[in-house]
This record gives structure tokens, sequence and C-alpha cells, in this order.
């Protein structure tokens, strides 16, 4: 069976309802004089749950503009973004070790190979290089913003 | 009137300082610069820019937001007119004559006329904040919890009424607004809720990292999606200033798109677009050249992007008197007027005068920025506007990343900003509105709080409102709004607003 964006939706807000009741289960609910602070997230959650089951469960022929399938403008679209997203993490994860110039030189080197219209290297290194510099003269040496030096670097 | 001369006098003097001058036309130039760019609207330029305002003094750092709302709205239209794509929502109707009238070889005149119609707006919807806030403040002076908690309740009624899309998923949005607003220390008791035993959750998610996720990088992620170059053509920019032909067929729209956007913008779910779209439609039907209108008509310039312009100031109004947000705009400012310890609502104009004055002074002294400034930069942005989305994604990211990391000086940051852009493009993939979720987010902590204050002092009776006749009559109001739809005539004239709103 293949869902459309409303059944997909309220399939992914249904779950999360349901974690949003689980993790707020424990909290005190009060009473209605004094409602406590699990009153709120517990009530929400179930309605969340509830609106999101009928989203999922609802008959879709209303709308059909809404109920279409995941649009796909670009065969290789989602795969950039999934990329992007593995490079954000993985600048996250070594800009301790190699501090802000060269990790910040590797994410916006592969970015732009990944924007660019073939395989390139020589332009995407010089943007790279560049938009470093420039994020660099700006962000540590004009506003001294404390970006991690990288401990390779002693730092 | 004392009083109104003596506020905008003091709020004149502390935006003509030059600091503060300079903070403004910083962000005109760097709003425009990103408003020009492609699927990068006010709400995502002012998402972006938040973190460069960090650190600076409120009042500096609201007039720097505002001259970045001015550049990027500006920007936008610049877009429009000259390749067709609204840089945001509000700039779609500008789209239908400006850009023809840009094929007509008349792009400087669309572009002037846009820019003289947006400054004439800017300064009649400064004046009118000035004359409307005070009257309203000294009424909500006597609000409490129950008037808060009514008055936000009848906020999302009526965003409900206005709202694109199915009213269902709207409503999901603002529920899970509300439950990431209750991550960190409860309100009343300081319990954590929903922070699973991370340390950095425990003083919630900071507005910056959300809304810079979900409208910056999302958008990011989303135009990523499509690095198809558009054919952008050569127009010819010259002759900027109107001719007398042209000023006599766009001072009535004008002055009446100035006041239509004014009113339009004071609605909860209103602002500058649904402004734009009732200017347009509004002077279609007074022309006596209707059949002009979609072939390049001043008038469908002229008119929308003056009211464009009035939706966004009137949209100040119930944020700067009450607190209470009515577009994602607003919503982000007053998580950054918080940010840096000034709350909005009728207390603020004794607590921090230069907050409120500086606001209205700054509107006015944005758009003559703006001015000045777009005007003979034209040039500049046509090029901008040239260079392929596939050499800017990497640059704009890496500027989200040094943004968010900068707030608390933590790499926490940055992965919550990584997890909130793909929040944001995964809702835009789905077609569930971002707009409601933040603002959500934003008045989830305050209506909690008054709902439980409200519970409080009446003891667990619903019987305290009837006590309270301005919170009941607000109530009143909330259910007839949520009502009306039920009827045809109502409901045809909301589809009419809904189709073009951008919340």
């Amino acid at each position: 069976m293949r869902l459309d964006r409303n059944q997909i939706g309220g399939l992914v807000f249904a779950v999360l309802g349901a974690i949003g009741l689980w993790a707020a289960w424990g909290l005190p609910f009060g009473n209605a004089r004094l409602p406590g602070p699990g009153a709120m997230p517990i009530v929400l959650s179930g309605a969340l749950v509830i609106l999101s089951l009928a989203l999922l469960f609802a008959d879709h022929t209303v709308a059909p503009e809404d109920a279409s399938a995941v649009d796909m403008p670009d065969k290789w679209g989602e795969l950039r973004i999934g990329a992007t997203a593995l490079l954000i993490m993985l600048y996250i994860a070594t800009i301790s070790l190699l501090g802000f110039f060269l990790d910040t030189f590797l994410l916006t080197f592969v970015m732009f190979m990944l924007g660019a219209p073939g395989f390139r290297i020589l332009w995407p290194a010089i943007g790279g290089l560049a938009s470093t510099m420039v994020a660099y003269g700006l962000f540590v040496f004009m506003l001294g913003v404390p970006l991690p030096a990288g401990s390779i670097w002693g730092g | 009137m004392g009083w109104l001369m003596d506020g905008l006098i003091a709020g004149f003097t502390t935006v003509l300082g030059a600091w503060n001058i300079l903070f403004c036309f910083i962000g005109a130039l760097i709003g425009t610069l990103i408003g020009v760019l492609p699927g990068l609207g006010p709400t995502a330029t002012i998402a972006m820019l938040l973190p460069l305002t960090v650190g600076l003094d409120p009042v500096t750092a609201i007039i720097m937001i505002a001259g970045i709302y001015y550049g990027a709205s500006y920007g936008g239209s610049t877009t429009a007119i000259l390749v067709n794509i609204p840089g945001e929502a509000q700039s779609v109707v500008t789209c239908i004559d400006g850009y023809r009238m840009a094929q007509n070889g008349r792009a400087g005149v669309a572009i002037g006329i846009a820019a003289i119609g947006s400054f004439i707006a800017g300064t009649l919807g400064a004046v009118a904040i000035a004359l409307i806030s005070m009257p309203l403040i000294n009424f909500a002076i006597r609000f409490g919890p129950p008037e808060y908690f009514a008055l936000m309740l009848l906020g999302f009624v009526v965003l409900l009424a206005l709202s694109k899309g199915a009213v269902i998923k709207s409503l999901i949005m603002i529920i899970v607004g509300f439950l990431l607003s209750m991550v960190g220390q409860d309100v009343v008791t300081g319990e954590p809720r929903y922070a699973f035993g991370v340390q950095e959750l425990m003083d919630g998610i900071s507005i910056v990292t959300i809304s810079m996720g979900i409208f910056g990088l999302g958008e990011v992620f989303y135009n990523l999606e499509r690095l198809s170059t558009r054919p952008v053509q050569k127009v010819p920019v010259r002759d900027l200033m109107p001719t007398r032909e042209d000023w006599r067929r766009s001072s009535m729209p004008i002055a009446r798109g100035s006041v239509v956007g004014f009113l339009v913008g004071l609605l909860p779910g209103g602002g500058a677009t649904l402004a734009s779209f009732v200017s347009y439609a509004m002077e279609k039907r007074l022309s006596k050249h209707p059949e002009e209108f979609g072939k390049g008509a001043i008038e469908g310039v002229a008119g929308p992007e003056a009211s464009n312009n009035a939706g966004a100031t009137g949209s100040f109004i119930p944020l700067l008197t009450l607190g209470l947000p009515g577009n994602p705009v607003t919503a982000i400012l007053l998580g950054a007027l918080i940010l840096y310890g000034v709350t909005p609502g009728p207390l603020m104009i004794q607590s921090h005068p230069e907050v409120f004055w500086g606001v209205v002074a700054s509107m006015y002294v944005g758009n003559v920025i703006l001015l000045l400034l777009n005007l003979p930069l034209i040039g500049l942005w046509v090029q901008l506007l040239r260079v392929p989305y596939r050499y800017l994604f990497g640059p704009l990211i890496l500027f989200m990343i040094i943004g968010a990391y900068s707030i608390n000086n933590s790499l926490f940051d940055v992965g919550a900003l990584l997890v909130f852009g793909l929040v944001g493009y995964g809702l835009r993939k789905l077609a569930f509105e971002a707009a409601p979720l933040i603002l959500a987010f934003v008045l989830g902590s305050p209506m909690e709080l008054n709902l439980r204050q409200t519970f409080m002092l009446g003891h667990g009776s619903m019987d305290y409102f009837l006590t309270r006749p301005i919170a009941l009559t607000i109530l009143v109001v909330s259910l007839l709004v949520a009502i009306m739809p039920a009827f045809g005539f109502v409901r045809n004239a909301l589809g009419k607003a809904r189709a073009v709103n951008e919340l």
C-alpha cells in the first residue's frame, strides 16, 4: 500500500503523540484547583494521537491536491539532502579534533562539490577555501566567536 | 497628544543615534542580500540572521531586526519584478503585473513604485501604530490570566479559520508547537518535562535554533532538492522614477492599500501576504481598466506593495501592545525580545519605552534607508540574482551552523539546528504549514501559565470566567469564529482568503 502525504504525516504524528504520552505519564497530573506539570502534556499528547489517527484514516478524496503523492523533482534531490545532513553530522563530530578552519574547509569543499554540475575538484576547493577564510575573518577575528581551534593543533 | 510627540521624538532620538542607524543600515543591507536569494523570504532571513543580533543591546538588536525585515521584504519584491520569482509569499501578487511591466521595459518604474509605495505605507503605518497602541495599552493593562488565555485562544481560532490547507493539519501543528514549548522546566513547579535526562534540554529549546532550523535550513534543504537553474532574463533597469501619469494612477491604490493592509495586519494569522492579495483584488475591482490587470498595470504593483508593507507594520501592534504575535515573523521577534530580556506587552511601554518607540521610529527610518539603499544598488541585486543556487547553499549552511553555535558556544545547538532543519524539510514535503507550529511554540509557555493560573484563581471552577466580563466576551467571540464557517457564505469568503494565505 502506498501512503499519501496525509497518511505519512498522520502516522508520524500519532507515534510522536504516543511518545509524548509515555514521557509525560509519570508527571503529576494535579487536579482542577491546581493543575500539575503533567496535565497539559498528557492532554495535548492525547489530542495529538487522536487527531493524527483521524488524519491517517480520514477519507482523503476531499482534497486531491493535498493528498497527492510526495513530489520528486530531481532524482538526486533526496540523496543530496541526505549527503548534506550526513556532512553536518560529521562536521559536528570532528570539529573539536580538526578545529574550525580545517573542518570548515572540508565541509564547504564537499558541499561545493555536491552542488557542482559534474565532478569538479579545483573550483570547489577554491570556493571552500574562500568561504572558510571569509567566515574565519568575520566570526573569529571580527566578532570573536570562540570556535574550536582543534586538538590536533594543540588547541 | 503630547505623549505621542514626546514618545516619537524620544524614539527618533534613539534610532537616529549613529550606532543604531549603522545597525539598521547593516540589517537592511544583509536583509536585502538574503531576501533576493530565491526561496528565502523574510521569515527565513530573520531566523538566519538572528544570532548576529544576540549580544547587542535590545534596542539596537530590535532596530537591526526591523532593518532585516524590511530589507528582506523589499528583496522579495525585486526578484518578483525582475525574474517572476517571488522571494516570499507576500510578493506573489507583485509577480503578476510587476513582471509584465519588466517585460514591457518598465522594470525600473515597477521597482521604483514598489519602493515608494512601501515607503508611504510604512510612514502611515508608523503613525498609526503610535496612535492606536496607547489606548490599547491602557485597556490591556487591566488584563489578568483569564483575559490573556482567552485572547491567545481567540488568536489560534482566527488562525485556524484563515489557515491554508486542512484544519486538522494546522491543529496538529499547533499541538506539536505547544508540546515543543514544554520541553525543559515546568513554568510553575520547575519539574523537568520532556528533557529525557539531557542537560541542554533543561532550559528548553531555543527560539533561535528552532526557527533557524525549520525556516532557514529547512528551506535550504527544500531548494537543494531542485537545483535546476532558472532562466534569468536580461531586463534593462533604468528610469526608476515613475512618470506623472504613473503617479496619477498609483496614488489612490497606495492610499487604499495602506489602510486595508494595516487592518489586515492586525488579525492573527493575517499579515503582509493576505494584505497584498486583498489589495490586488480590491484595485482590480475598482479600476476603470480591469482588463489591464495581469498585463502590466502599475496599480497592481503599487497597491499590493503598499499593502504588504502596511500589513507588516500592523502586525507589530498586537505584539507590542499585548505581547501576542500573529505571524511567524512577529513570533520570532517575540522570542528574540525575551532573549534580550524585554517582555513585550502592555507593561513594556513603561519598563522599556525606548524599545517601543525605537521600533516605531525604526520602521520609518528603515523605510528611508531602504529607499536610499535599494534604488541605487539595484544593479548589485540583479547580479546576485544570477548566482546559481548550487553555489549558494554551502555558504548559507555554514553561516547557519556558525550562528547556531555562537548562541551558547555549544555544538549541541548545531545538532538541534540540523534536527529542526530536517523537520522543516519533512513538514514542507508532507504539506504541513510550519507557521502555526512556531506561533504555538512561542505562545505555549505563557498560554499554559495563564490557563493554570486561571484554574488556581477560580479554584477549579469555570464559573470564574463569569466574573470576568472581558475574558467571557473574548471566549464568546472565539466560539463564534469557530462555528461561523459552518455557514455557507462565511465559508465561501474564508475560502478565498485561505487559498492565498501563507499561514
